[in-house]
């Protein structure tokens, strides 16, 4: 289980994550919603250490992220599609990634296979479109074979057919033992294949619950209008 | 394509699951065979040695068919060029860190070895190895061109000796761009500051110091590990001049500072 307990970060001011405490259980995926600037990013961020918390910590099955001696065969992580060199082959930036947690080169086939790049492992991802490189990060965050999975907006620039593959991967990890984490904006298509949700709005919590108990809070709306009545934000999560 | 059967068990319920300093100086090989993979499959850095032996041919060999006194030998003119080849071994240096920084790689990194020394010392020691080769393409570049230039090869007495210094003064130029990088993260705005102070802030401020201090500039202070030879100073600065030991302690310590406050943002920054 991974336990965030009275997460906070201040940019500033301004309160990006405040004192959110929630629990993500193994075997099911999770789902992390929220209009634009409500802390996801942020959250998730923390969660592995690249954002220092003011106040708060995450930890995975009671040790924190910066204490786990092999972070990457645990946690794979995908928080921003931008995350690789442009002069960089598709497999040459999965060699560098295997050699820094000392994973075996044999897992970066496996992953390109895995994510369907195999005939594009020796292009450099500066031509990657934004499906290639969102397949390359999930790749990337698979190559240590990890129990858990966060996952910042996946389905961003994927095709329907990606969406699709993504989605299965995530059930089909999750129904084998893994714990999914995974934010989005897409209250509907997240809803299909999430078995819990985290709502965030402003920073702050607003609702850990299973998508079936969302759903029930108001039997006459969709749970997209659940969500976004519930995070006041539907004018933003219209124009989406 | 769908199993219930559970294979994916959390693993790190086990003490041995938690890091310790004994495994953190353990990844240190692992983040170098990272640092080496990325170095040598980027084009940028095959295009920087290459320039770098351009460079000290070609100003080697400008200098040996301009030249009309024949006591001057390849074994002398082979250390010209390499001034700017410090210059590119720096830029290299900042390369090194800035592109990890603007292409969200420092990010992966940060995020698979939480022990952020450990990437602070692998980075040293590529970017000690790059300013290295560098160094060697451009003496023995600058070496051949200089002979091709028509310049006797000379004694080998010095050359050692100067090679060696040589070598310090570009392998500490490359780990002073690497700081930068650090520090700056942004590849035009620390490549452009260090220029920028290299050619034209210390040629500025240098006249205005007192003629002590003046050494104590960095790419002044690390050009005299060359010994170059002083012809071309006024007699109050040769008055002042520093022993080759001394230089190379205070370049040395510009890099050890550029890296020490780099490493401390790395601990202090969120990556981007």
């Amino acid at each position: 289980m991974i336990t965030v307990s009275g997460l906070t970060k201040h940019y500033g001011d301004r309160p990006a994550v405040d004192d959110l405490t929630f629990s993500v259980a193994e075997g099911r995926v999770t789902g992390f919603v929220g209009p634009n600037g409500a802390g996801k990013s942020t959250t998730m961020r923390m969660m592995v250490g690249l954002t220092q918390p003011d106040r708060g910590e995450v930890r995975y099955r009671g040790v924190r992220y910066s204490d786990l001696r092999h972070p990457a065969r645990l946690v794979g992580a995908v928080l921003d599609t931008r995350c690789m060199h442009p002069g960089h082959t598709a497999r040459n930036h999965l060699r560098a990634m295997a050699a820094l947690s000392d994973i075996a080169p044999d897992r970066v086939e496996a992953v390109l296979h895995e994510v369907g790049l195999d005939e594009a492992a020796d292009q450099r991802t500066g031509g990657f479109s934004l499906g290639m490189r969102q397949r390359l990060a999930l790749a990337g965050a698979l190559l240590g074979d990890p129990q858990v999975l966060l996952l910042d907006e996946p389905s961003n620039g994927l095709d329907p057919d990606g969406i699709r593959w993504l989605r299965n991967h995530l059930t089909d990890f999750a129904h084998r033992g893994g714990t999914v984490f995974v934010s989005s904006h897409l209250i509907a298509e997240l809803a299909m294949f999430a078995d819990d949700l985290v709502v965030l709005g402003g920073g702050r919590l607003l609702a850990a619950d299973t998508v079936a108990a969302l759903t029930a809070r108001d039997s006459s709306a969709s749970l997209e209008d659940t969500l976004l009545a519930m995070t006041g934000a539907a004018a933003r999560f219209a124009s989406a | 394509m769908t199993t219930t059967t559970p294979t994916i068990a959390w693993t790190i319920d086990a003490p041995a699951a938690v890091r310790t300093t004994r495994d953190d100086v353990r990844a240190v090989p692992a983040a170098l065979r990272s640092e080496w993979i990325k170095l040598t499959s980027l084009r940028a850095n095959k295009v920087i040695l290459g320039l770098t032996a351009a460079v000290g041919a070609v100003i080697a060999a400008g200098l040996a068919m301009t030249n009309t006194d024949p006591s001057v030998t390849a074994s002398e003119l082979f250390i010209y060029p390499l001034p700017l080849v410090a210059m590119l071994a720096a830029v290299a240096g900042i390369l090194m860190f800035t592109s990890e920084s603007q292409h969200g790689t420092l990010a992966v990194m940060l995020a698979a070895r939480p022990a952020r020394w450990v990437l602070v010392v692998a980075k040293v020691v590529t970017a000690a190895t790059v300013g290295a080769a560098l160094a060697v393409a451009g003496m023995v570049a600058g070496f051949g061109g200089a002979a091709a230039g028509g310049v006797e090869l000379g004694s080998g007495s010095h050359l050692a000796s100067r090679a060696a210094w040589a070598l310090g003064y570009i392998v500490m130029a490359a780990l002073i761009g690497l700081g930068v990088g650090m520090i700056v993260r942004h590849t035009a705005g620390a490549i452009t500051g260090l220029l920028m102070w290299s050619f034209v802030a210390e040629s500025l401020f240098a006249p205005m110091l007192p003629d002590g201090v003046r050494h104590a500039l960095p790419f002044s202070a690390g050009y005299r590990l060359l010994d170059a030879g002083p012809s071309f100073e006024p007699p109050v600065v040769i008055a002042h001049q520093l022993a080759r030991p001394q230089y190379a302690l205070i370049f040395g310590c510009y890099a050890l500072v550029s890296l020490a406050v780099g490493t401390l943002l790395l601990y202090r920054r969120d990556s981007n």
